[in-house]
């Protein structure tokens, strides 16, 4: 009789809630919520109270397999190592090592991602190492970057409760974060305001105070306009923004540029709410703004998100307690992925791989010489596997042949590779492209930590043996450099690894499994080993210094709708499923609930199109086409359609286009034309 | 304290050989479930804050059915649990509690109804259900205080201290003063007293009015039965029931758990005679109107009957066959073609005691025979009649009652739900006989009144001016 109840973190979003796994004689029989975790406060959402269904499902990889002819085999490690070690040295040899790329896993752990990023550029010499935070927030690493010197969520999610004012833009909160929605919910209760900016009539959206369904893609606009007001009605923070902030004047004459007229004519939103809204947001003492994929997955994405920084910084609504630029992190440790150097152009920390002496400071650490030209975004590989540069790809824990943009193009670009390796936990339909597949333990068969939306870091913990011959993705990592020659991979243990990156990591240094396993709760950056960790960010100066105020310009989405594809299409996901579905779609009960994807149709449009409820229809853009489900209602306003991308029978992505934002090579997923045709 | 009360507990069950027991363990930083195995791991218990165990305990003993188990639980997993073993999920038998009582700030954060004598004092623990040597009685009463039960319509009898009825909400006992030996100052009787570990129990406590100001009423108190008394012909007998009586009877979780016994011997009833019209349709008796709902009710009492007591033999007298809802014709030819109920038409003039058996003397007036049946039990279709304080309430609330005392509609065609004072409407047989279908979409009806009436922001009422 072996019962234990394991305590570990939710392997979905990035809310980071506390869980028990419930072990029976190694059969993982439920999910229990933790009551003293502050984040769920012992509540889960429909995910994560069935997070233990995929875990041992009779569809994991449990063995390395190795493409034949075409056809998947059963191989030993042992085989399976020698075979990818081989191809990496040949072509690190024949090519030169930026011909490698390697996509790291949000949904692995930090010291994964750590062991990955360490292989990529001590042993195979590349910084072509990205992850999907691409997709998501690489706009904010970007933005917030530039505007605050710190890209991550500026307050915890505990602090939402005690906030005045909460404007919510491009964030579905209670469908992918519920238990941060369940604090905006909390706040109102209090008595705070919400305004929810959003195409779609969202179900946050019911609760709010002012909602302005906004055209997509014109947020720069909407925000600009807002500042406008603000500055006209004098309810600026002048001691906050001459103290603390630079680039005012410039900024000033940008934003006067936005009369309230002018922007209803871009954003459909009638000046009056627009003035309401920006009374409201203006006039709180502690207002904070959380945002999402909304705003980032734009051409404009790195302008959007520079747009919110610059409402907090006009108001002085940054570096206070409830308050500040709060994006949400979609997965479970996207965060901890970018904290881990999982990113072309910083070492872990964010310590830039040109910077002279970051370089020399690894380059001793590891006892190597490291390459000091930033690698090849992720987005960027495909076009550049396309093109034959890239030859060999190695992709951890991921599926970008449905989370990329321009699904298709991304086929033909993987399909063009010498040696494509994945390493997953089910044979994904990524992985059924690879020539190898290495089996890979999933989240309740391993030590390791996760860092939540919020900066903190929780420790994973191993609830059950691997399956089969899978294996922790840091110990397969660790095996293939030893195989390959690779020095300094002699780890024993996560924990190991995790004491090296604190090493290097001034961040993550007093972060360490002793403190967690004690119950504290760190947010980095905590730099000392007596560090109480960082709840708020830029408390007395940023991070950068001074906060900058960027003078931005509205730009149109790459693509609006036209004759020929009339439609405008936005992306996003559904509060039972996750992604990819490579997880929940395995899970009965979620499965049940939404079993196929589906489009938003306004009655509007459904009248135009001549679309009857429920009939399959043809989404056609530039890029490609899907059979698919209508569904008509007005959360959608006429002229937009929406379709969640989780399902592969009907991939949203086939549709969506590869247009990147400039600066944070962010594809433009919310935004694009298309057009609909019914059967009859 | 509690908790090192609770770890010796614990302690001395794995001790005596118990494979494990079920609580709750502080690692990590974090509170959860665990399995304590060996006592010395009781080191880590903790009692706080509440995890629901109920799920955890039946997936155990689902997954090691021969172990010995127990578990550290609070009342509302032990109410849990006995819900669950009624449904076969969950075997007490061999199984260990240890109760733990909540706090009254927990009982209040969690907002438990639980069967609460001082209604802030009973955390809910049910150590009183515990404590009860044999599990004869459900839940453990000392009162020794017996009368009939209310919603027993009085046939089974009920302590001083009691839970008015199963689904009661909130959940809770309540005290009957009137009854109760010691606030009557008859007895210095202490027996909720000693067996409540919370110490939840004051006599002190008093029944009290409480004002409220609302912006409108429905009024919805319902009806009584004719008493069976009216009806001189019909004897007083422990074995004449009337419909409500014979529901208790006939439910399931009723007091005979569903098997159709006689009141007053405790045997199975072979014979039952179902009487309609009993007062109803009745100008000698003051009651002109029919009922509307005792030929429907009879004969699914009948159906009921024969479905319990397969051979006994259910009659039913009536005048005419008034079931004019939808599927209700069909429900009585599928009583008298599948479940064989008789129908007699004709009507009673005698019900009255014959040594074991109730003698019912009528006429079928069919044939044009008289008929004499010896029964174990007599169901009669008591007459629906206003609720005896619907006078003094409508007078109190200014509003009209008809010639028989139901509540008066201000028209009975096109406003059948308002009264002749605005903002006081009607809902079920307080305005008249009706079944459930029709009250339920009368109270519908009513509360989508007040809705409206609620939805502006100013009242604007119609002239009334004395003619």
């Amino acid at each position: 009789m072996n019962c234990d109840f394991v305590l570990t973190i939710c392997p979905f979003c990035g809310c980071g809630c506390n869980v028990y796994l419930q072990v029976l004689d190694g059969e993982i029989a439920g999910v229990i919520p933790c009551k003293t975790d502050e984040i769920s406060e012992g509540r889960l959402c429909v995910k994560g109270r069935n997070a233990h269904r995929f875990i041992q499902h009779q569809d994991r990889l449990k063995t390395p397999l190795i493409k034949q002819n075409g056809q998947f085999r059963p191989a030993s490690w042992q085989e399976a190592l020698e075979a990818i070690g081989q191809k990496l040295t040949q072509i690190k040899r024949d090519f030169g090592p930026d011909a490698i790329a390697f996509i790291s896993s949000a949904k692995c752990t930090n010291e994964e991602n750590f062991a990955l990023m360490k292989f990529a550029r001590a042993v195979i010499g590349t910084n072509n190492i990205d992850h999907c935070a691409r997709l998501c927030h690489a706009s904010t690493m970007v933005g917030l970057m530039s505007a605050f010197g710190s890209g991550a969520m500026t307050n915890s999610t505990t602090e939402i409760e005690g906030a005045d004012c909460i404007f919510v833009i491009g964030s579905n909160t209670s469908e992918q974060h519920p238990m941060v929605a369940s604090r905006i919910l909390k706040a109102k209760d209090n008595g705070a305001k919400l305004i929810v900016v959003d195409p779609r009539r969202i179900p946050l959206a019911h609760f709010a105070d002012v909602y302005l369904q906004i055209e997509p893609g014109t947020d720069v606009c909407l925000l600009n306009g807002l500042m406008n007001i603000i500055l006209a009605q004098g309810l600026v923070d002048e001691q906050f923004v001459s103290q603390r902030t630079e680039g005012f004047e410039d900024f000033k004459k940008k934003i006067e540029e936005y009369p309230p007229q002018r922007v209803q004519q871009v954003t459909g939103i009638p000046s009056e709410e627009l003035e309401r809204a920006a009374r409201m947001y203006g006039e709180a003492e502690r207002a904070t703004i959380i945002y999402c994929m909304g705003v980032t997955q734009h051409t404009t994405g790195t302008d959007n998100v520079r747009s919110c920084a610059n409402l907090a910084l006009l108001t002085g609504n940054v570096g206070r307690e409830s308050t500040g630029v709060n994006p949400l992190r979609g997965q479970n440790n996207v965060q901890g992925a970018c904290d881990m150097g999982a990113l072309p152009n910083v070492f872990p920390g964010y310590q830039a791989v040109d910077d002279p002496s970051m370089k020399a400071k690894f380059e001793k650490a590891w006892d190597t010489t490291l390459s000091s030209s930033p690698g090849l975004t992720l987005t960027e590989m495909f076009e550049a596997a396309y093109r034959g540069q890239i030859k060999a790809l190695y992709i951890v824990g991921e599926n970008p042949l449905l989370s990329e943009p321009n699904a298709r193009h991304a086929q033909e670009a993987l399909e063009k590779l010498d040696l494509l390796v994945v390493q997953d936990i089910f044979l994904s339909e990524t992985a059924q492209l690879a020539h190898v597949v290495l089996p890979a333990a999933s989240f309740a068969e391993k030590e390791g930590t996760f860092t939540a939306t919020d900066r903190r870091v929780q420790r994973v913990r191993k609830a059950i043996d691997p399956l089969g011959d899978s294996k922790p993705d840091w110990a397969i990592i660790s095996q293939l450099a030893q195989y390959i020659g690779g020095k300094g991979f002699d780890y024993a243990s996560a924990e190991d690894i995790m004491e090296e990156s604190a090493t290097l990591t001034p961040i993550y240094s007093g972060i360490s499994y002793q403190r967690l396993d004690s119950g504290e709760v760190l947010a980095w950056p905590c730099p000392t080993k007596g560090h109480p960790g960082t709840k708020f960010l830029h408390q007395e100066t940023f991070t950068r210094g001074k906060g900058r105020l960027f003078a931005i310009d509205f730009r149109e989405p790459a693509e609006l709708p036209d004759e020929e594809f009339p439609l405008m299409l936005t992306t996003g996901r559904l509060m039972f499923h996750y992604h990819t579905g490579t997880m929940t779609r395995r899970i009965p009960s979620l499965e049940s609930e939404v079993s196929t994807g589906f489009v938003e149709l306004n009655p509007e449009d459904a009248q135009r199109f001549g679309v009857k409820p429920g009939e399959r229809v043809t989404v056609k853009s530039r890029r490609g086409d899907i059979e698919i489900d209508v569904f008509i209602t007005d959360r959608v306003a006429p002229g937009v359609v929406f379709i969640p991308f989780h399902f592969a029978e009907c991939a949203a992505n086939v549709l969506t286009s590869d247009e990147l934002d400039p600066e944070a090579k962010i594809p433009e997923l919310k935004v694009c034309a298309v057009n609909i045709q019914g059967k009859g | 304290m509690m908790i090192e009360a609770v770890k010796e507990e614990a302690s001395q069950l794995l001790r005596q050989g118990y494979d494990g027991v079920l609580g709750l363990a502080k690692r990590w930083g974090h509170v959860g479930p665990y399995l304590f195995t060996k006592p010395e791991e009781l080191q880590d218990l903790v009692l706080e804050p509440r995890y629901p165990l109920a799920k955890i305990i039946c997936q155990l003993q689902r997954k090691w059915p021969d172990k010995k188990l127990g578990a550290i639980v609070r009342g509302c997993d032990q109410r849990a649990l006995k819900n669950l073993e009624e449904r076969g999920i969950f075997q007490r038998d061999g199984f260990v509690f240890i109760g733990i009582a909540c706090s009254a700030e927990e009982a209040e954060a969690c907002n438990c109804d639980k069967p609460l004598y001082d209604t802030h004092g009973c955390t809910g623990c049910w150590k009183c259900v515990e404590k009860c040597p044999q599990e004869a009685i459900k839940i453990i009463n000392p009162c020794p205080i017996l009368v009939p039960k209310e919603f027993e319509a009085g046939i089974f009898p009920r302590k001083a201290i009691y839970k008015p009825f199963p689904q009661a909400v909130p959940n809770r006992a309540v005290r009957d003063g009137e009854h109760c030996l010691k606030i009557q100052g008859r007895l210095d009787c202490k027996g909720c007293e000693n067996i409540c570990e919370a110490k939840a129990i004051t006599h002190e406590m008093e029944d009290r009015y409480e004002e409220v100001e609302v912006g409108a009423i429905v009024v919805a108190t319902g009806y009584e039965l004719l008493p069976k008394g009216e009806i001189r012909e019909f004897e007083e007998d422990p074995d004449i029931l009337d419909g409500l009586q014979f529901e208790r009877i006939l439910c399931p979780s009723g007091p005979t758990n569903g098997v159709i016994l006689r009141p007053s011997d405790g045997k199975v009833a072979k014979e039952v005679v179902f009487i309609s019209c009993v007062g109803s349709r009745d100008p000698e008796h003051g009651l002109p109107y029919c009922s509307r709902v005792c030929c429907m009710y009879l004969v699914k009492m009948a159906m009921l009957y024969k479905h319990a007591v397969h051979d006994g033999q259910a009659y039913i007298f009536y005048m005419d066959i008034r079931v004019t809802g939808k599927g209700y014709e069909e429900f009585v030819q599928r009583a008298v073609e599948e479940n064989g109920v008789l129908y007699l038409r004709g009507r009673v003039s005698k019900v009255f005691r014959d040594g074991d058996k109730i003698k019912v003397w009528g006429a079928d007036t069919l044939t044009g025979k008289r008929v004499e049946i010896a029964a174990d039990l007599v169901v009669l279709g008591m007459a629906i009649t206003p609720d005896a304080r619907a006078r003094e309430l409508a007078e109190k609330l200014g509003i009209a009652t008809d010639e028989h005392g139901f509540m008066a509609e201000i028209h009975p065609k096109l406003r059948p739900l308002e009264t002749s004072v605005p903002g006081i409407f009607l809902a079920g047989v307080v305005q008249g006989p009706k079944d459930i279908q029709d009250s339920v979409a009368q109270a519908s009806g009513a509360a989508s009144k007040v809705l409206v009436l609620f939805s502006k922001d100013e009242l604007i009422l119609e002239k009334v001016a004395a003619s």
